[in-house]
């Protein structure tokens, strides 16, 4: 091919690699939300609850105010009102109650049939269920608790609604549905900002606008304490954070890379090839993920870093083995290396080709970030190498350093032994690991951790009942009854193990039995039972002609097709709607999907019998990593046998000891996480697949290639080493899940390089020959 | 429209001289009451028992323990607060109407003229009666008629129209030692506090 071309095509790759980078605008499309992380199973019914109602809080800012009571309260009004002023907020209110009242008030009024009448029906009925009814005794009883409840002296103001509402089906129903403004000594204001705070410019700005009204009650009330937390805050410092993380691991990986290389050649030339390379790597593996994935997480970048560790491998092999063979130029070194190269390279993009097809978003976009830019990074090879022509024979560069430090080890012998032995301690030390075999799948590995953040969250949470001294349980269904139906059994199974909890929101909105009894009360008995309860009103001194709203309502409206699904379902939905504030986390409705909160003081245990649409919130997320770790095993343990089994048949022996080797070497590097960590993960088990990886290619290439006098080649030494200072820097994340990986490949590179050496040299055989002495094939 | 001072308001009300002049020295009582609450809804009236407690620098405090109900008055603000200290969403029609009150029980008929008709009769030191009469409908009731003698109230008297009304007769009261403003929150709050 013509150098010209070659040019073109580098040009050309790079402009539509940046075009399409910029087109898609990746940069803003980068996620931060840890969520994004694992959610990319549309099927996931959990998970898809999981992330909603994670959403939905992320999107609130919580405060509480302490400080002595009538000031504390003026404080708190200022605030909120400050806040409800501010471009970025939507609503705000005070306490858990919802910001408008009002609307809930006239939602209630509007829809209590269908979702309020059915609990109400079974309540008069003392709980119980029945197809016939004694509707006069009903009748009596409604008329005693209308009575008994004007009997409060605080009740007046509810009088208004009395008249259409005399069974109080909105009025039972309203503390649950609008919680209340606070308690104690803390007064709480909540505020819902307009846009997602994952949106980084509204972020931004918002985070410096709530400053203002936070300082004016700074200023105004310096005898108050106020403390604002909420995801905003995380959100914040999980960008900066995340976005140091990646500057500082990929600046230094390189940077670590780069010293190596100077090391080994001399020539600046060397290193200017090799960063040519990584920069192809980086603009291929990030303009696939443009393409293919819609919010890419910023981790996936993070983790992506070990790409420039390594491609810079595939320029290292053709550099030592170019300075090596004399006066040969790079298409002549190509060829040579064709085969070990090819064969390296492809099980390397093999693999993490095969972690696409994890369920987890992160390994998704981390395998295909690296894939697509090795593959670049060989396709780079053979394209922009065979630009230079080499003049002269130069400094067999890449060896120089090894040969250097070879004679101060000792012989070949003395070497082996010290590689058998360090190798021997290694393995050793990972299979210590083993001892204590335990895996642990927690969400929170995959956050920079903010103790101080979480301390104030949990802080300013608790006195709105949303503090991790709660446990929280979620009840769902198809349809809002059948969520009512699932938390009624978890509610017995908690009431048993005496494990008090609230609310019980079968007392406000239908169970399915609750419907079907109000179905069978609407043909049968409600119009008896409107003679009865009118009747009952006149006997106890009520005015009953002051009820014509309700009985007109009750007999437009009260008949066999209000109780269906369909309908409590649509009134649950306008509900919904009408509630905001911490008030709208008690229960969610949408079409073919509503579930229902249940909190518990302290940690309830799993509990045997718990019904199968009730989620423990705090658990089903992690236990939802623990299901896509299960997956992950069953898809990667038959993957690396195939990739074995194509090594036997191809490279025979060679096969067999490479993949030996890399299982050795993959288990020491599990066995260090384990040792390291105390358990396995998710993350500990993808850092295993890319170790089994880089050990395969390290190991075949050592048994293929032409460099016979060293046991481990340079190339091959320097690899590790430039794969090995990338793993090492991920291994110093702050991230715990960063970490893991980090540490498990890093084992795993170490223990294959230690192994190599003791296992050393190559072996003869026909294509090894051919491969050695490239000009026998030419001759 | 809000509760607020107006000296011109108060020049055109037909309150006698006496009514006008200051006040002598108030104290903090605290008065057991009987309640009748008229309403529309049903012919006899629906009974209960309370207490108030006034402080002319901290307001007042209204109590209901058979319902485990407290309602703060102050010249800012309105707070209902319900058992363990749990607050409600308070009206704000309702919220307007006790702190006139509040000003009722403080004759502060400054800050009473510019939204109120006044209408005063007997002698501030001995027996009294007075009437507010809203002058537009931003109250949620038609007139509050307050009957005492000298510096404590007897008898008040919510009308809210058509046969809704708010009849409560206090008990003699009994002087309060005087507190601190935090003092006063404490207390009150504390009877709302559940019972062991």
């Amino acid at each position: 091919m013509r150098p010209v071309f070659r040019i073109l095509i580098l040009v050309f790759g790079a402009l539509a690699a940046l075009g399409i980078i910029w087109k898609t605008a990746l940069l803003e499309r980068i996620s931060t939300d840890v969520t994004d992380l694992i959610t990319q199973t549309e099927g996931d019914r959990d998970l898809q609850i999981l992330a909603k109602l994670r959403k939905e809080q992320s999107n609130y800012l919580f405060a509480r105010l302490d400080g002595a009571g009538t000031i504390r309260w003026k404080a708190a009004e200022l605030f909120r009102s400050e806040l409800s002023s501010m471009e970025g907020i939507r609503a705000s209110g005070s306490g858990t109650s919802p910001s408008d009242p009002e609307a809930i008030l006239q939602v209630l009024l509007q829809e209590r049939f269908p979702l309020l009448f059915p609990s109400r029906l079974t309540n008069l009925h003392d709980g119980k269920s029945s197809t016939s009814y004694d509707v006069q005794k009903l009748a009596r009883k409604a008329v005693a608790d209308l009575d008994e409840f004007l009997s409060k002296p605080g009740t007046y103001q509810a009088e208004e609604i009395l008249p259409a509402d005399p069974l109080l089906l909105v009025i039972r129903s309203l503390d649950q549905v609008e919680g209340s403004r606070g308690s104690g000594d803390t007064d709480l204001v909540w505020a819902e900002f307009s846009q997602s705070i994952f949106d980084h410019d509204f972020r931004e700005s918002t985070i410096k606008q709530l400053e203002d009204p936070a300082n004016r009650v700074r200023t105004e009330f310096p005898e108050i304490e106020l403390q604002m937390a909420g995801s905003i805050f995380f959100s914040e410092a999980n960008v900066a954070d995340s976005r140091a993380e990646v500057l500082r691991i990929n600046l230094i990986s390189l940077l670590g890379i780069v010293f190596l290389v100077w090391l080994c050649f001399p020539k600046p030339s060397a290193v200017l090839h090799l960063l040519v390379l990584i920069v192809f790597a980086f603009l291929g593996g990030t303009a696939a993920v443009a393409i293919f994935f819609g919010q890419p997480h910023i981790l996936a970048f993070l983790l992506g870093s070990v790409l420039s560790g390594i491609c810079v491998d595939y320029g290292l092999h053709i550099l030592i083995h170019r300075s090596k063979s004399g006066d040969n130029g790079y298409e002549k070194t190509l060829r040579t290396i064709k085969k070990p190269l090819l064969g390296s390279g492809l099980s390397t993009i093999a693999g993490f080709l095969l972690v696409c097809f994890s369920d987890v978003a992160l390994l998704q976009e981390t395998g295909l970030f690296v894939a697509a830019g090795l593959a670049t990074a060989l396709v780079v090879c053979w394209v922009y190498f065979p630009l230079f022509h080499p003049n002269s024979k130069g400094r067999a560069g890449g060896a120089m350093l090894m040969e250097r430090i070879r004679p101060r080890v000792g012989n070949r012998a003395f070497r082996k032994r010290v590689g058998l032995a360090f190798s021997i301690i290694l393995v050793l030390v990972g299979m210590a690991g083993f001892k204590n075999l335990s895996w642990e799948d927690n969400i929170r590995q995959l956050n920079v951790p903010h103790p101080a953040l979480q301390e104030e969250l949990e802080n300013v949470l608790q006195p709105f009942g949303l503090g991790e001294d709660q446990h929280t349980f979620l009840s769902y269904g198809k349809s809002l009854s059948e969520a009512v139906s699932e938390q009624g059994d978890f509610l017995r199974l908690l009431s048993e193990k005496g494990y008090p909890s609230s609310p019980d929101w079968s007392s406000v909105f239908p169970s399915p039995e609750a419907l079907s009894q109000s179905q069978i009360f609407a043909t049968q008995d409600a119009d008896l039972f409107l003679t009865s309860f009118q009747r009952a009103l006149n006997e106890s001194g009520f005015e009953a002609e002051v009820f014509s709203p309700f009985f007109k309502g009750f007999r437009s409206q009260v008949n066999s097709d209000t109780f269906t699904e369909e309908s409590v379902d649509r009134a649950a939905i306008a509900l919904g709607q009408a509630i905001d504030g911490p008030a709208s986390f008690a229960f969610h409705s949408e079409p073919g999907l509503s579930w229902l909160i249940t909190r518990v003081e302290g940690y309830v245990p799993p509990l045997a019998g718990t019904p199968a649409l009730v989620m423990d919130r705090d658990e089903s997320i992690n236990r939802i990593l623990t299901r896509y770790r299960d997956a992950f095993l069953d898809l990667s343990l038959p993957a690396l046998g195939l990739v074995t089994l194509i090594l036997v048949v191809t490279f025979r022996r060679d096969g067999i000891i490479a993949a030996l080797i890399s299982s050795i070497s993959v288990f020491t590097g599990l066995g260090l996480v384990l040792l390291a960590f105390g358990s396995l993960n998710l993350f500990a088990l993808a850092g295993a697949f890319v170790g089994f990886c880089l050990a395969l290619d390290y190991t075949l290439f050592a048994r293929l290639t032409p460099e016979k006098e060293a046991l481990v080649p340079a190339s091959v030494m320097i690899s590790a080493a430039t794969s090995g200072v990338s793993f090492c820097i991920l291994a110093t994340s702050k991230i715990e899940a960063v970490q893991c990986l980090g540490v498990g490949v890093l084992g795993s590179i170490a223990c294959s390089v230690l192994l190599l050496v003791a296992f050393g040299p190559t072996i003869s055989r026909a294509d090894t020959e051919v491969i050695c002495n490239p000009q026998k094939e030419t001759d | 429209m809000s509760l607020g001072a107006s000296s011109a308001h108060l020049a055109a009300s037909p309150l006698a001289p006496e009514w006008l002049e200051p006040r002598g020295e108030q104290t903090s009582w605290t008065a057991e009451f009987e309640q009748e609450r008229f309403s529309s809804l049903k012919k006899f009236p629906f009974r209960s028992e309370g207490r108030l407690d006034y402080s002319p620098e901290h307001g007042l405090w209204i109590h209901y323990p058979s319902d485990n109900r407290s309602i703060l008055v102050t010249t800012d603000e309105v707070r209902v607060l319900e058992e363990g200290g749990t607050e409600r969403d308070t009206d704000e029609e309702f919220g307007r109407s006790l702190q006139a009150l509040l000003y009722l029980l403080d004759f502060q008929f400054e800050s009473l003229a510019e939204d109120f008709t006044i209408e005063a009769n007997g002698q501030p030191t001995e027996e009294w009666k007075i009437r507010v009469e809203p002058k537009d409908g931003e109250y949620d009731f038609a007139s509050m008629t307050l009957n005492g003698t000298g510096t404590y109230p007897s008898f008040l008297e919510i009308d809210r129209g058509y046969r809704k009304r708010l009849d409560i007769t206090l008990r003699p009261a009994q002087p309060m030692p005087e507190t601190t403003g935090a003092q006063w929150l404490e207390r009150g709050m504390n009877e709302n506090e559940p019972s062991p």
